[in-house]
């Protein structure tokens, strides 16, 4: 008799409770019906925290996440990550784990990942570079090769943003793939993957700085120099970066054309450092007020460029990111729900998750302009060091009586070193669309020395 | 008593064996003449015609210039920047 009364109070528990999560699941698809997605997400997921949803409730948060974005579960922990058990909550704890070196774990998360999936490609794109950082570098090009061709398909079959998206997966695994090949010294395979980049690819500038180091490497500092003054034109100057103008200086230097490169040097503590100095004021003024990071991204270009130049560079390159179109889109989804003003709508947590939203925004933008400014004052200090070689290299020439046995010359065409594929065309002081990426110097190597004559 | 005997019977026969050790007689070397008018060197005199001084060699110092080894850091920071 205790016995049946014991199932019974077992059974109706279950039943209660059961009851009471499909009632949420209805009142949420309600919500999902008046496009209140972010609130019906908040009602599901968080029922879900610490017990694991059925397969027609994980396919139901899967839809969800398509409109509302991932950063919903940037909050979450790693158990209540993975009482959700679906490939979004997969995904984002193998980037956590990849964060922590934990490789082992990052290809067990991943390995339930579905192949039709939308996170498909991306979690290729982890899955390859855990292998990377394993230093299993032919699993890690196999892996990146398949996220490329994955993320191909779906670039194919989709539209505006979501193109872009997967157009920007794609090319990350094939430039990956050319930074193997750098890693393991094949510097000629690495230039062959990063000229796979189309030139009008959001990803295309940032790859001729790479390329310019493999050409570099190579030894084929005119063609290294020629890459790097695709930053001089008018197209690709908020692309600025540091790092270009100390290979820039290193090239020169390579070709023993040391007034060359002390005038890069020069240019970069007299220009880029003081203008960076002033970025970090600017910067500093503007961290007392709230969201002042996020309001600059919607202040108009040409008031943000008064204030520092730099700042136009940083505002443009942010703007292209993924993360902060992503984000954005969710900040505008958010909007959307809440000036609809559906009566079923949770304002109080949609006003709070788009504060939080916008104060994620603002430091991530803050962080990417303090990693730019740390980066100019590093380098600053490899400038000082190759300025120091440089002196030092002409006090022992002046030691020894010597000097170069050539003069700085306008250079000649036996110095450019040309592939089968590639055309000539002389420079006439103008950047044209479609040679952008493709300049070689001539200059004459005059690292040849010879002896001072008594007369000269 | 009789080992006792015994021991010194065999005492006194070793003592006269270890007296015959050979006697070794150092000499000083014999007398010897040399002709210092007979002795030649063989050889060119030469002597510096004017002041030279031999270059040292300096030491060479290279700092360690810029390298770029991989874009380890910088593939995490664009998965970062993903989502």
């Amino acid at each position: 008799m205790k016995l049946l009364l014991v199932l019974t109070f077992i059974m109706s528990s279950a039943w209660a409770k059961q009851s009471k999560i499909d009632k949420l699941y209805l009142k949420s698809l309600e919500h999902y019906k008046n496009r209140d997605y972010f609130t019906a997400l908040d009602l599901i997921a968080h029922q879900y925290k610490y017990a694991t949803p059925d397969q027609n409730i994980q396919h139901y948060i899967e839809r969800l996440v398509g409109y509302t974005g991932t950063h919903y579960f940037n909050t979450f922990n790693d158990l209540e990550l993975r009482k959700l058990n679906i490939p979004t909550t997969d995904l984002i704890m193998a980037k956590r784990n990849l964060y922590l070196k934990k490789f082992n774990y990052v290809h067990k998360r991943l390995k339930r990942m579905p192949k039709g999936h939308r996170l498909y490609p991306e979690s290729l794109l982890v899955k390859g570079t855990a292998y990377l950082m394993d230093k299993k570098y032919q699993k890690a090009i196999s892996t990146y090769q398949k996220c490329s061709e994955a993320a191909y398909g779906w670039e194919k079959r989709t539209e505006d943003k979501q193109q872009n998206y997967f157009a920007v997966l794609k090319e990350s695994c094939i430039i990956n793939i050319a930074r193997i090949h750098y890693k393991q010294k094949n510097y000629k395979l690495a230039i062959r993957h990063y000229e796979d980049i189309p030139k009008k690819s959001f990803k295309w500038p940032y790859t001729l700085l790479e390329k310019s180091w493999a050409y570099y490497y190579t030894g084929d500092y005119n063609r290294s120099l020629g890459i790097l003054l695709t930053y001089n034109s008018p197209l690709l100057e908020s692309y600025f970066t540091p790092e270009a103008e100390v290979l820039k200086a290193l090239n020169y230097f390579k070709l023993c054309l040391y007034e060359d490169a002390l005038a890069v040097i020069d240019k970069y503590y007299n220009t880029f450092a003081p203008r960076s100095t002033a970025l970090k004021k600017v910067i500093a003024r503007g961290n007392k007020k709230d969201l002042f990071f996020f309001n600059m991204m919607f202040t108009p270009i040409k008031d943000t460029e008064k204030e520092n130049k730099f700042l136009r560079n940083l505002v443009t390159q942010m703007t292209k990111r993924i993360k902060y179109n992503l984000d954005l889109n969710s900040f505008y989804q958010m909007n959307e729900e809440i000036y609809r003003a559906n009566k079923s709508a949770n304002l109080p947590l949609l006003l709070k998750m788009q504060k939080d939203l916008k104060e994620q925004i603002n430091h991530y933008v803050k962080v990417s302009m303090y990693k730019f400014i740390n980066e100019i004052h590093s380098l600053s200090s490899e400038m000082f060091n190759l300025k120091l070689e440089i002196l030092s290299r002409k006090r022992d020439l002046a030691y020894k009586n010597k000097t170069f046995r050539k003069d700085r010359s306008r250079g000649n065409f036996k110095n450019i070193k040309r592939e089968p594929h590639q055309e000539f065309w002389t420079f006439r002081s103008a950047f044209w669309a479609d040679e952008l990426g493709d300049y070689s110097l001539a200059l004459d190597s005059t690292c040849k020395t010879r002896r001072i004559d008594r007369n000269e | 008593m009789n080992k006792l005997l015994l021991l010194l019977a065999c005492l006194s026969c070793t003592f006269p064996l270890m007296a015959q050790d050979k006697k070794i007689i150092y000499k000083y070397k014999e007398y010897e003449k040399f002709d210092l008018g007979d002795l030649e060197i063989k050889g060119s005199v030469i002597a510096p015609g004017d002041i030279s001084v031999k270059e040292r060699r300096r030491k060479v110092f290279e700092r360690n210039l810029l390298n770029r080894d991989d874009f380890d850091k910088k593939i995490i920071d664009e998965i970062k920047f993903l989502r």
